[in-house]
């Protein structure tokens, strides 16, 4: 019981984070496995049904571009950040950054808080829907 | 090849799960994925995978209509905005609509299955009837909120408020003294009823008195009605009265309605609630004594649940939640 609920909050905890390494990575292109392989070198595990399904997401809301080519013989899908997608990850990377001084703050017991970084109720409607 | 046609097997049964628009760019993903690890694994051991090892490369890959569902966009019946409404909606149903019936139903197995028998053939036919009822119902109310879900313009059922058309509050302190005070005022109306009642029993029976009367199983009963009588006077009393222990007005109620249980039992026990007059039909007393049966089983479930709920409450009365004030005067 204590497992699965620690799971579930690891999950929750990584969900985010995810999606920032993901979109970073593919600063430079990559094709799915290579892009797996670099995360898993770089201490992120991240299961095959979790990243493929999380690649075509992020396409189809315009933060990633693909397309099929074909390297040593093989034809592969090679993903890389688009335009949208780069704007996009420099607002997650200061909103990550931002929140890990504000844990940092909090786990040192230190009271000033920096900037509050609290979404709008617009955001919170549109994450609901 | 045997490593291939597993490879096939496995591609196949992920793509009977997939929509047809996008299934073959996705399967090409995942076989291409699949193939990269295997030949890695090859380059790893320096030969060939066996199929052993391919089949543990894709078990450890996922249940093909797992893998499958990971591509399918999240569904939902009913989404998060207007899932508060529907939970509401099917127990306002289920408390007002389907518990009655099935407390009746219990009150007729219990204590009245010639009645049942009569009317719907056997206990469980009344009971399988309750049970389409449910589903029916169940499945309607879900189906409506389904529909509503896609139709319903959700942003703005999400921001399109106003915190100033809340309902007004209760004015709790008049509400609760206005209703202690009627508590008290038909509390003394219902003394003087049952004090009324020996010399004039049409106050209860009717026309009825003409030909039935009172069995002798009220004698005993009827000097405990005044006790829960006096019990509910008391209660709203001790509501008016300031500066009163909070658990003594529960503790009342609680007495009162164990005092009414144990009586309304004692009557059931009973079989026989109303004789004939000297000259009346007795088929008319045998109707009104199954009336009778009917009403105090029905009467008694219903206290016991009220006692259950009481009982519940009065051990609750006391939680620390309860003694915060919900909103702090400025």
């Amino acid at each position: 019981m204590d497992n699965d609920l620690f799971e579930n909050l690891r999950l929750e905890l990584r969900r985010g984070t995810l999606i920032v390494a993901v979109l970073a990575r593919l600063r430079t292109e990559q094709y799915g496995y290579s892009l797996r392989k670099s995360l898993v070198d770089n201490n992120l595990q991240i299961d095959e049904n979790t990243l493929y399904p999380l690649l075509r997401r992020l396409e189809t809301q315009g933060l990633l571009a693909s397309e099929w080519r074909e390297e040593d013989k093989r034809t592969k899908r090679f993903y890389r950040l688009s335009p949208a997608g780069e704007t996009v990850l420099a607002r997650l990377l200061q909103e990550h950054q931002s929140m890990n001084a504000a844990l940092d703050c909090i786990l040192r017991g230190n009271p000033a808080a920096p900037e509050s970084q609290t979404p709008h109720e617009e955001e919170r409607t549109n994450a609901i829907i | 090849m045997p490593s291939s046609d597993l490879l096939s097997r496995y591609l196949q049964a992920i793509g009977f799960w997939l929509p047809r628009a996008t299934k073959h760019d996705i399967l090409a993903e995942i076989s291409e994925d699949l193939h990269s690890q295997i030949d890695d694994r090859a380059a790893g051991l320096g030969r060939l995978l066996n199929d052993a090892e391919i089949a543990a490369v894709l078990k450890q890959r996922g249940r093909p209509f797992v893998v499958a569902g990971t591509f399918l966009p999240q569904r939902q019946l009913i989404g998060p905005v207007l899932f508060p409404i529907y939970l509401f909606v099917l127990k306002i149903v289920t408390l007002c609509y389907l518990l009655p019936w099935f407390l009746v139903w219990i009150g007729c197995v219990a204590f009245g299955r010639g009645y049942l028998v009569r009317h719907s053939g056997s206990e469980l036919q009344g009971l399988s009837t309750l049970w389409i009822l449910f589903w029916t119902l169940f499945g309607v109310i879900t189906f409506i909120f389904a529909i509503l879900d896609r139709t319903s313009n959700r942003a703005k059922l999400i921001s399109d408020w106003d915190p100033r058309k809340l309902p007004k509050m209760k004015p709790e302190q008049a509400r609760r003294m206005a209703k202690d005070i009627a508590g008290i005022v038909f509390g003394v109306l219902g003394i003087v009823w049952l004090l009324a009642i020996p010399r004039y029993p049409f106050l209860i029976l009717g026309g009825g008195v003409f030909f039935i009367k009172f069995a002798p199983v009220w004698r005993t009963a009827y000097p405990w009605f005044f006790l829960i009588c006096g019990a509910g006077i008391a209660e709203n009393i001790v509501g008016l009265l300031r500066n009163m222990p909070a658990w003594v007005r529960p503790v009342i109620k609680l007495a009162g309605t164990s005092l009414s249980l144990w009586i309304v039992f004692t009557l059931l026990r009973a079989h026989t609630w109303f004789v004939a007059q000297a000259g009346g039909n007795p088929h008319w007393v045998l109707i009104v004594n199954s009336i009778a049966f009917f009403a105090l089983s029905c009467n008694s479930i219903i206290l016991l649940i009220v006692f259950i709920v009481q009982a519940w409450k009065l051990s609750k009365w006391n939680s620390p939640a309860s003694r915060i004030p919900l909103v702090r005067n400025a």
